[in-house]
């Protein structure tokens, strides 16, 4: 066959479905709410257990929530999933931001077309989000690891503070956070520069490694991201340092339970995801039928929350070793 | 007497398919808008994959086209940041991070006789050391307001990135079908030694294929690092088997000498579809990866049944 006549057979052929599909346009069921949940990266467990907490929202709200997240921890990827979003016409998108600058501008534009847009784990504050959801004060959840760690470390010795994204807002407030308590400790030094490890699991263990043979007088890791801390763990385990160097951080109490149990991580401060995201599909859910979320008020299972200047906060906890087998994710 | 069905047989079924079951199932398929941001999401694959197709019909390879994105990116955004250059003069600095990568494949390949699996494998390990060696590990954003706008608005109704893929794949498709350069290019894929032996410049025709391959992977770099707002020194990673797979999935044989862009254009689009239709599903992008794989299979499947061809068993 010759070749004009091919490319004009394969053209003809994928129009005519184009033409069909968009004739075949059936009546528009009728609409369901629909809340987009946009994570930084597929495939992480705290991810994982954020999504049940989404799922378990929609099925007692009867709407329908997805939830989404690039193959890669890129700010790109995510504003590619919230244009299509926007397209989609969604009702509400609410998105855990992989840069807090980068992601303004599709932010503002999905608000300009309509749709809610709103922050949960990590915010955007420069955007027009409607609100940000999030456990504890993020500032303060960085002081509360900094202090616990300088106490386990007798109030001296060097720390390495470890970190996932640079740009990612919440966790640049954990580490804010850790510089304000170790603040306090004259006699705390801190290894400069510290560890971003990009939320890459193996990236954080080697990072560790390395970090500990640069400097075999770290005493402390202070953790600010979920895949940290047992990475850190594990470093310290095959390095045979468990109990020379201590660690805090904020992580999964599954993927740390080995290492809380063996001593090679001291404790977490954190809060339930699944929860925090529940709470969010609730909220957001309950703003797109007209209701604030109000200060003070205590939500059933999740206790007390604070409403102020756009920021929703729900309570944390502190994990250690004799309380970690209560925790479920 | 049977019909001879075109190599974009698979392809297009594919296409088909997931474009009938999307828009009956997602409104989103049917509006312009909702077309729009899944052509905007598959650009930068479709540039690469346009200088891919050329590279496999060489019966070649080029695994460094995704950190050869990454260092151009990250050049890119030094370029523009820290080196306080103007837009077009930084453009061309990426453009020329990319040519020179390419070119060094292609000298490596070509002169220095490396396998290009193994000239290109250096280069994706090097280059992507280069983008974290040049940033620091740092992304970059505070980037100038019109390359952010380029990389979210759009001409005649058809998002910006759109256009330099669709000019790649038409100048690769021309390149390929209408210039003595392809003909070369394709007797080059089909049998090498043939080639070299009639005295036809096979050297030249490589180091080109693969400078001009590094090039493409610049301006990919450019869409990315407009549409994310940030350039990051992670960028373009496994933009290399996305592109490879559109490649192959268009009906392109790896085994070269047969090559056709608009089955790439296909396998692009086919990508682009798979994508976002799972998004559509409100699922997580691990099960992109899923069905990608599913769709090659299928539209190599389908194209071993179109030309009859059996792999000879063991």
């Amino acid at each position: 066959m010759k070749r004009p006549a091919r490319l004009w057979l394969v053209t003809a052929a994928v129009g005519a479905a184009v033409v069909l599909g968009s004739c075949s346009a059936k009546k528009a069921e009728e609409h369901k709410r629909r809340i987009a949940f946009v994570f930084k990266v597929d495939g992480l467990l705290y991810s994982e257990v954020c999504k049940r907490g989404a799922e378990q929202a929609a099925k007692e709200l009867g709407i329908r929530v997805d939830y989404l997240a690039p193959d890669k921890a890129e700010v790109g990827k995510q504003i590619a999933i919230i244009e299509q979003l926007i397209a989609e016409k969604a009702d509400a998108i609410v998105i855990s931001p992989n840069d807090a600058d980068a992601i303004v501008p599709v932010i503002n534009k999905a608000m300009a077309a309509g749709v809610k847009v709103f922050t949960w784990d990590s915010d955007a504050p420069r955007s027009q989000r409607i609100f940000y959801v999030a456990a504890a004060d993020d500032v303060q959840i960085g002081v509360d690891i900094a202090e616990a760690l300088a106490k386990d470390i007798g109030g001296k010795g060097k720390v390495q503070i470890v970190s996932g994204g640079r740009a990612a807002a919440n966790l640049n407030l954990h580490v804010q956070g850790m510089e304000k308590g170790f603040a306090k400790y004259p006699n705390i030094t801190l290894v400069k520069p510290y560890i971003y490890n990009d939320d890459d699991n193996q990236k954080a263990r080697s990072m560790a490694v390395a970090a500990l043979q640069k400097h075999p007088d770290i005493v402390g890791f202070a953790c600010a991201n979920s895949p940290s801390a047992p990475a850190v763990g594990e470093a310290i385990t095959n390095l045979g340092k468990i109990g020379k160097v201590k660690v805090w951080g904020l992580a999964l109490p599954s993927e740390t339970r080995q290492y809380l149990k063996s001593g090679a991580v001291s404790g977490l401060m954190l809060w339930d995801p699944a929860k925090l995201t529940y709470y969010t599909a609730k909220a957001v859910n309950d703003y797109l039928d007209g209701k604030q979320p109000e200060d003070g008020a205590h939500v059933e299972g999740i206790g007390k929350i604070s409403y102020k200047d756009g920021v929703v906060l729900i309570p944390g906890v502190t994990i250690t070793k004799e309380n970690v087998d209560q925790f479920d994710f | 007497m049977r019909l001879r069905l075109p190599a974009e047989t698979g392809v297009a079924a594919v296409v088909m398919l997931a474009y009938l079951w999307l828009a009956v199932s997602f409104p989103t398929f049917r509006e312009s808008a909702g077309l729009a941001v899944l052509l905007n999401n598959a650009a930068e694959i479709g540039v690469i994959a346009a200088g891919m197709t050329l590279v496999i019909a060489t019966g070649g390879i080029d695994v460094s086209v995704g950190s050869v994105a990454g260092v151009s990116a990250i050049a890119f955004a030094k370029l523009l940041t820290s080196a306080g250059w103007g837009l077009p003069e930084a453009l061309l600095g990426c453009l020329t991070v990319g040519l020179l990568c390419g070119f060094i494949n292609g000298t490596l390949i070509a002169r220095f006789q490396l396998p290009p699996i193994v000239a290109t494998l250096a280069m994706f390990a090097a280059a992507r050391a280069g983008a974290y060696v040049l940033s620091g590990g740092e992304s970059i954003s505070d980037l100038p307001a019109p390359l952010i706008s380029f990389g979210y608005g759009s001409f005649l109704g058809i998002p910006y990135p759109v256009w330099p893929a669709a000019a790649a794949l038409v100048v690769c498709g021309v390149l390929l079908r209408r210039t003595a350069f392809g003909r070369e290019l394709l007797a080059l894929g089909g049998n090498r030694e043939a080639s070299y032996l009639s005295g036809r410049p096979v050297r030249r025709i490589e180091a080109l294929v693969y400078t001009l391959n590094g090039l493409l992977a610049a301006v990919a770099a450019i869409i990315i690092v407009a549409r994310g707002a940030t350039a990051i020194p992670d960028a373009g990673r496994f933009s290399e088997m996305t592109a490879i797979t559109a490649v192959v999935m268009g009906g392109t044989p790896v085994s070269g000498g047969k090559a056709t862009v608009l089955g790439t254009a296909l396998g692009v689009l086919a990508i682009g579809l798979i994508t976002n239709g799972v998004r559509a599903y409100g699922k997580g992008d691990i099960w992109v990866l899923l069905m990608l794989g599913l769709a090659l299979l299928l539209s190599v499947e389908v194209d071993r049944w179109r030309s009859g061809e059996r792999r000879v068993a063991a």
